[in-house]
């Protein structure tokens, strides 16, 4: 039995510290991953959860699922593709050159979660960083809209609580402060000093007060000690949420001015934290081919538009055939957008069984990215983290398939 | 029995939900998934007792769920976890919003003798 270095790809975290003990192709030892991360590995060996390939619900082989799938991508007029989001960059440039071959739209999960505050990043508009950096010098953290205990359970204590205590006459003291920005009680919340505890909604209330201090107006106690704060500190960082996504109805315009205005007493970072371990590689990449992060049409040349998003096509009736890759739609999405699927055919790529994998006329049961097939990822903070082979499989990877099913359509 | 109650439902994700979800345990995960947590004031006025059955209706979709006590919760709030049951009760419509309002479901609550929904697989 060995040892073997795997970075987990449960979540954003993409943790590298995590190890596994291999007999044969069967893990038999876990170290350092959280419970999400142990059940992707647990999941990857039980043969009951893996999805294999398949025509209208019959195991069939990937040569013959390839085919089936191709001939519903050419007899579609519009295609539309969706999810990368669990592929490595690889692969999500493979998924990239097909959209483009078939004229299809193409689009992620950033386009109904952090889509808007990634661009924010991107383009400049919000200050960000790396977490290797923040890790060791910065001294504030906040998080916000974010329970980070249960959406990223090993955030904490990779990247802020061994490293920040220090030696002093009265013992080990803590050198960074972390504090919430929450509308419950959480576990996150439970270790954070102090708690601003909003109601559901009142982000942008919030906002508007800690602008209004910053500019020398009044404003709540709350918002008060929240800017002392901010100018006691050296370094901020703060850990954007889905809570404060949702608040802010994807429109970060508003929180980006506080944090410039903020900005003149401290270094503050944003950093996004991102839920699918490669949602800010898929961001970057199509950023860089087409000029925008998500919502892209092929079908003359390069478009964007909110009605390129998979919710909008899909609302709208504007796709004919759907091909969800590493994503499974059927599980979180809002469903009486999803019965306007009814008749459209899906083609599906996911290891494992998902409600959506069960709703798909074409299924290809894939390897799992950095577990069995390696790559490189995009970490939420934008650090370009390899992943390299755990352990082999006999499933192929997305951008094998994705290639594949380019040569097909485009030969 | 008592009439309904408005809450506005805010999502949360619970990784115990995910991680069982993720190993095919589909009772530990449904267990988990079909809980809505509420102040004890709604509860009240509700007449339900903690783990008595609730049903929720929004403007796109009913479930059947769990009650949970959650003292921190403020009256006319409640919380769920992010699955297949707040997936039946959230709405898109980019006329009143650009994103699916995951962290505002409105719903009306009631007491209900009826099983936890449950989906054919
Ligand atoms: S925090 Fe995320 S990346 Fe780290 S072990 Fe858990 S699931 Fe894996």
């Amino acid at each position: 039995m060995s040892l073997v270095k795997f970075v987990c790809t449960g979540c954003s975290c993409l943790c590298d510290d995590t190890e596994i003990e291999v007999e044969g192709t069967q893990i038999k030892k876990i170290n350092n991953a959280c419970v999400r991360g142990a059940a992707l590995l647990s999941a990857a060996d039980n043969p009951q959860r893996r999805a294999p390939c398949s025509v209208n619900g019959q195991e069939t082989s990937l040569a013959e699922a390839v085919e089936e799938a191709s001939r519903l991508l050419q007899q579609a007029p519009r295609r539309l593709i969706f999810g990368l989001d669990n592929s490595t960059l690889e692969a999500q440039a493979a998924g990239m050159e097909l959209a483009q071959a078939l004229g299809a739209v193409i689009d992620d999960s950033s386009s109904f979660c952090h889509g808007p505050l990634i661009e924010s990043i991107l383009t400049g508009a919000l200050p960000s960083g790396s977490l290797s950096q923040i890790k060791d010098t910065a001294d504030l953290f906040i998080y916000w809209g974010s329970n980070a205990h249960q959406s990223h359970p090993r955030h904490l204590a990779k990247f802020f609580l061994p490293f920040y205590t220090e030696l002093e006459e009265a013992g080990w003291v803590q050198k960074a402060q972390l504090c919430c920005v929450e509308v419950r009680d959480s576990e996150t919340s439970s270790v954070c000093e102090p708690v601003f505890k909003l109601l559901p909604g009142g982000d942008r209330d919030f906002i508007a007060q800690v602008l209004n201090i910053s500019g020398g107006g009044e404003g709540t106690p709350e918002a008060k000690t929240f800017v002392e704060l901010i100018k006691r500190s050296h370094f901020g960082v703060i850990f954007a949420g889905l809570g404060l996504t949702y608040s802010l109805d994807g429109d970060y315009s508003l929180f980006a001015e506080m944090v410039q205005k903020l900005s003149q007493w401290t270094r503050l970072v944003v950093i996004p934290m991102v839920g699918h371990f490669n949602m800010r590689g898929f961001n970057e990449s199509l950023y860089k081919k087409t000029g925008y992060i998500n919502k892209v049409s092929f079908a003359s040349g390069i478009s964007h538009g909110e009605e390129f998003g998979f919710l909008e096509q899909v609302r709208s009736h504007l796709a004919d055939c759907v091909l969800v890759i590493g994503s499974d739609p059927f599980s979180s999405l809002p469903h009486h957008v999803l019965r306007e699927l009814e008749g459209v055919p899906i083609i599906c790529f996911d290891p494992f069984i998902t409600p959506t994998t069960k709703a798909a006329q074409v299924v290809f049961g894939t390897a799992i990215s950095g577990l069995e097939v390696g790559g490189r990822a995009i970490r939420m903070d934008g650090d370009e983290i390899p992943l390299p082979v755990a352990k082999s499989s006999g499933y192929p990877s997305d951008e094998e398939i994705l290639k594949r099913l380019a040569e097909k359509v485009s030969g | 029995m008592n009439p309904p109650v408005s809450i506005v439902i805010v999502t949360y994700r619970d990784a115990l939900q995910k991680a069982a979800e993720k190993k095919g345990q589909s009772v530990e995960s449904q267990e988990r998934a079909a809980v809505i947590r509420l102040s004890p004031g709604d509860l009240k006025a509700l007449g339900v007792e903690e783990y008595g059955r609730v049903k929720l209706r929004s403007d796109v979709g009913i479930v059947v769920v769990e009650a949970r006590l959650d003292r921190s919760s403020k009256p006319g709030f409640g919380y769920m976890p992010v699955s297949r049951y707040t997936s039946e009760l959230i709405s898109y419509d980019p006329t009143k919003a650009k994103l699916p309002n995951f962290k505002r479901i409105e719903v009306q609550v009631e007491p209900s003798d009826e099983d936890i929904t449950i989906w054919a697989t």
